[in-house]
């Protein structure tokens, strides 16, 4: 399930809500899985649930608003840390 | 470096969150729900607690390890979220570690901020109310929690009695307080967000929670994903992501949201289409007197009839620039008992110079309608602070009132206050104290020129960037040598800038702490992790001084008895000195203080949940009512015998707080009438303010985390394609706005988020660089005297090009 990938990077959870179209939605689905900081896990229903490891969430959470096969992108999840302890934490990063 | 071991751990909670949200989404339920089972392991220790930011009230779980915050997750448990978050609740666990925390008091001396102990602040402080206690002030806010906002007009109004204490809710909330007010007979709304999940149209008035409430929104457009068929419209004066979403989109010239909605209440009538039956068991009608006033003047069905006749579909065309036939779509809908319809509202209607008079309206034509009093069916207004509701109404900050619905002005309601807190017959002033605008008005007032407030003590808020009329409700102080501006805060900000004396402030989870979101939902949490340096809680801070005030001897800081009028025990009763820092947590102040407010509530059936129920749950919305089973049942729907204990068997519905002691609530009359000041040849726009996505408010937290800061890094320009080429600006072109308080510099930026119309511009207001609040109108609504951020005259042009002002001027 799970990818290799540098841990250098913070973390973030979120549901990708996919399209009604089955086909559209599947295809959706493997764009998504093929960008570099994201695992994808099982969809429930319309629900993916994702993980993203990025320097930066926000411009992958525009990517995948972006996206046709998508309808709605929510958070769940999000790490505070940075690779080096304090000065300042902060999340997707 | 991070551990390897705790990112993997991190990593499969991630998932395993995202795929519980998801599983809860397609089927309504959770697999592995309870808080315990994430605990500790690894040694990231979770707990509850509400975001930090907007009024929706999401609950997160907080991760800790070290004594630091390390990861944040959607709470699985919370009915409010369901697991899910926004992005900024992404982001609320970054906001305690900005590298700019303040961390000790410091006072301006020779022009610059020194360091000094908290000894020292709180002598200065504890003198300046002593030597002239009718002039302090205290500005707080709806990010206070509920003991801290207790604790502090308790401070004022049992302690100095001049009652001049008020939130920055009255920037925002105000007209929604005197909106159910005026209409229920007590503040609140009725519904809550399950009206999202049984609605089958939701109506947004000037309102967009795609950015602004998305979790809220997002429940919406979940259920259309199910196959539901919810129709959205937005009426609005800019298209925004809301209106991406929307199945009807109608624009309206700023101001005349009035006459829309009395246009659906002229069809309900014409029509014959309103509930005749809701109306005669549950309504009786009010207009309002000649000069405006809360409670108005009595008067008649077919006197509201009367006036409404000229609210034609085409007359309100002509005014509002929608088209008849969607005026008539709106009536038809209302018209309608097979659908159930949501209205949502925030910033566009109650920062509004006729903001009370539109909530009225909105609650009119639900109740016209008969809308009301059935899940789904719902007027209410959302909220910007996380305890707007909770603190800044329910609690009593504002400056006419006193905890759980009293105000200063009853008689009987002082009496009552001065018997729970045991104080001297006599000590709670009859007369409201400065709201907001008049407060900072007479601040920045010169003594000798009638400004009677001395010292302000600004807890929670950043008032130096979000009055509106900067300069005469903020700058002007600069000037004013014998003025002192105390401000607690946990970054530098615009009013620092001009404060005297700054105390460093513990935030969200480095304090205890209770907040009320939008719909009566009251939430608790326990500190998780230490404040930075020597930043403390904001009710420690006004303890201190009142405990400092007692050892002075200022009569106002004893009880009837001559004890200090807050007196925190320990189990066996006895006091704790919680004023000195170090014991401060001995006890837990919070839950004390909370129990006394509690005792509050009862009067107007606000009842709130015993603290230790709140320490299980994610939030209870009162009333929260001890029934024969023995446990606590919060109450979804107000005033709704289904729902509310407080409803007498067989009535169905009853407003038990009505205006008119009859049970009934009131449909109110109010015209359209034009905006305070309107476009004209010298400033030929209408300017809007607002919010934007990345950053919550002022940007004092937001600000501080990189990505977001990165994602909107400054304020801009929003302006009509059409427009900005007859002035010759092209996309990043700077372009200088100019209304009659001031002129300001912003890029320009088109076709991006928001896509103005024709004549009006959009600015946001987060970016402390480019105060847009200079600009500003500054005038209010006449009886919440909430101001307009909304809508005022303004000139543009590219910057170089000469002013049109210069040549309009000759």
């Amino acid at each position: 399930m799970s990818k290799t990938r540098p841990w250098h990077t913070a973390l973030s959870s979120l549901i990708v809500t996919l399209a009604d179209d089955d086909a559209l939605a599947e295809q959706t689905t493997k764009e998504i899985a093929t960008h570099d900081a994201i695992t994808v896990e099982n969809a429930i229903g319309a629900y993916l649930p994702i993980v993203v490891e990025a320097t930066d969430a926000r411009p992958i959470h525009h990517w995948l608003e972006s996206l046709q096969g998508v309808r709605y992108v929510d958070v769940v999840f999000c790490s505070t840390e940075l690779p080096e302890e304090p000065p300042q934490a902060t999340c997707a990063s | 470096m991070m551990n390897m071991n705790r990112r993997h751990f991190l990593k499969s909670t991630a998932l395993a969150a995202a795929v519980a949200a998801a599983q809860q989404r397609a089927n309504g339920n959770y697999e592995n729900t309870e808080l315990d089972a994430a605990l500790a392991s690894d040694g990231v220790k979770w707990d509850k607690a509400p975001c930090r930011f907007c009024g929706t009230g999401c609950h997160v779980r907080v991760g800790v390890k070290d004594n630091k915050v390390v990861a944040i997750q959607g709470e699985q448990l919370a009915e409010v979220n369901k697991g899910l978050l926004c992005v900024k609740g992404y982001h609320v666990g970054g906001i305690l570690y900005g590298k700019d925390r303040l961390k000790e008091p410091m006072l301006r001396k020779n022009g610059k901020l020194e360091k000094i102990t908290w000894d020292e602040a709180i002598e200065v402080i504890a003198k300046r109310v002593y030597d002239k206690p009718s002039e302090f002030a205290i500005y707080g806010s709806g990010q206070w929690t509920i003991p801290e906002g207790y604790a502090a007009q308790k401070f004022i109004k049992g302690g100095l009695s001049n009652n001049h204490i008020d939130p920055n809710a009255r920037l925002c909330m105000a007209s929604a307080v005197t909106g159910y007010l005026s209409t229920h007979g007590v503040d609140e709304p009725a519904g809550c967000y399950d009206d999202l999940d049984a609605c089958d149209v939701m109506i947004m008035w000037g309102n967009n929670p795609a950015e602004m409430h998305p979790v809220l929104f997002s429940r919406v457009i979940d259920r259309r994903t199910k196959g539901e068929e919810v129709k959205l419209i937005d009426i609005g004066t800019r298209r925004t992501r809301t209106t991406e979403y929307s199945d009807e989109y109608l624009e309206f010239r700023p101001q005349s949201d009035l006459a829309i909605a009395n246009g659906i209440a002229h069809l309900l009538i014409k029509n014959g289409t309103y509930d005749k039956e809701f109306v005669s068991k549950f309504c009786n009608f009010r207009k309002d007197t000649e000069s405006p006033s809360l409670f108005g003047q009595a008067s008649t069905f077919e006197e509201y009839s009367q006036l409404l006749e000229e609210y034609t579909p085409e007359h309100v065309e002509a005014i509002s620039g929608v088209p008849a036939d969607k005026i008539r779509m709106l009536g038809d809908l209302f018209g309608r008992r097979d659908i159930r319809i949501t209205s949502l509202w925030c910033m566009g209607v109650n920062q509004h110079t006729r903001g009370t008079n539109m909530n009225r309206l909105l609650h009119g034509i639900h109740m016209l309608s008969g809308h009301f009093g059935k899940p789904g069916d719902a007027p209410t207004s959302l909220t910007g602070q996380p305890s707007a509701c909770g603190t800044a109404r329910e609690v009593g900050t504002l400056a006419h009132a006193l905890p759980g619905g009293r105000i200063v002005a009853k008689d009987d309601h002082r009496a009552d206050c001065e018997k729970l807190w045991n104080l001297p017959k006599g000590r709670i002033n009859a007369k409201p104290g400065y709201h907001t605008m008049k407060m900072w008005e007479q601040f920045c007032t010169a003594t000798d020129q009638g400004g009677d407030i001395n010292t302000v003590w600004v807890q929670v808020t950043n008032p130096g960037h979000t009055l509106p009329h900067l300069k005469k409700h903020f700058q002007n102080k600069k000037n004013l040598k014998d003025k002192f501006l105390i401000v607690s805060e946990v970054y530098p900000t615009a009013t620092t800038k001009l404060a005297d004396l700054v105390l460093p402030a513990a935030m969200w989870v480095e304090k205890n702490g209770v907040f009320g979101n939008s719909e009566r939902r009251t939430q608790q949490w326990f500190k998780m992790v230490d404040a930075p340096g020597n930043a403390r809680d904001d009710c420690w801070m006004t303890i201190a001084v009142a405990h400092k005030l007692y050892e002075m001897g200022l009569e106002g800081m004893k009880d009837k008895n001559g004890n200090f009028i807050f007196n925190i025990v320990d189990e066996s009763g006895s006091t704790v000195p919680v004023w000195e820092w170090k014991h401060y947590y001995d006890v837990n102040t919070d839950e004390q203080l909370y129990n006394e407010y509690r005792e509050f509530t009862f009067m107007k059936h606000k009842d709130v949940a015993p603290y230790d129920e709140l320490v299980k749950a994610r939030g209870l919305r009162w009333p929260v009512v001890k029934k024969e089973d023995g446990k606590w049942h919060e109450t979804p729907f107000r005033f709704m015998e289904f729902s509310d204990s407080y409803v007498e068997k067989g009535k169905g519905l009853q407003f038990y707080h009505s205006v008119t002691k009859d049970d009934k609530a009131l449909i109110w009359f109010c015209p359209y009438e034009a905006a305070t000041e309107e476009p004209d040849s010298e400033f030929p726009v209408w300017l809007c303010t607002g919010r934007v996505l990345e950053h919550w408010h002022t940007g004092s937290m937001t600000r501080r985390i990189p990505q977001l800061r990165n994602a909107m890094p400054h304020a801009y320009l929003e302006m009509n394609p059409e427009d900005a080429k007859e002035q010759g600006l092209s996309n990043g072109d700077i372009a200088i706005i100019e209304t009659r308080r001031g002129k300001i510099e912003l890029p320009v930026w088109l076709d991006g988020r928001g896509h103005p119309p024709r004549g009006s511009i959009f600015v946001p207001f987060f970016d402390e660089n480019l105060l847009i609040n200079e600009l500003t109108l500054g005038d209010i609504d006449p009886i919440s005297k909430e101001p307009d951020y909304k809508k005022c005259a303004a000139v543009v042009y590219k910057k170089g090009a000469p002013s049109p002002l210069s040549k309009s001027k000759g």
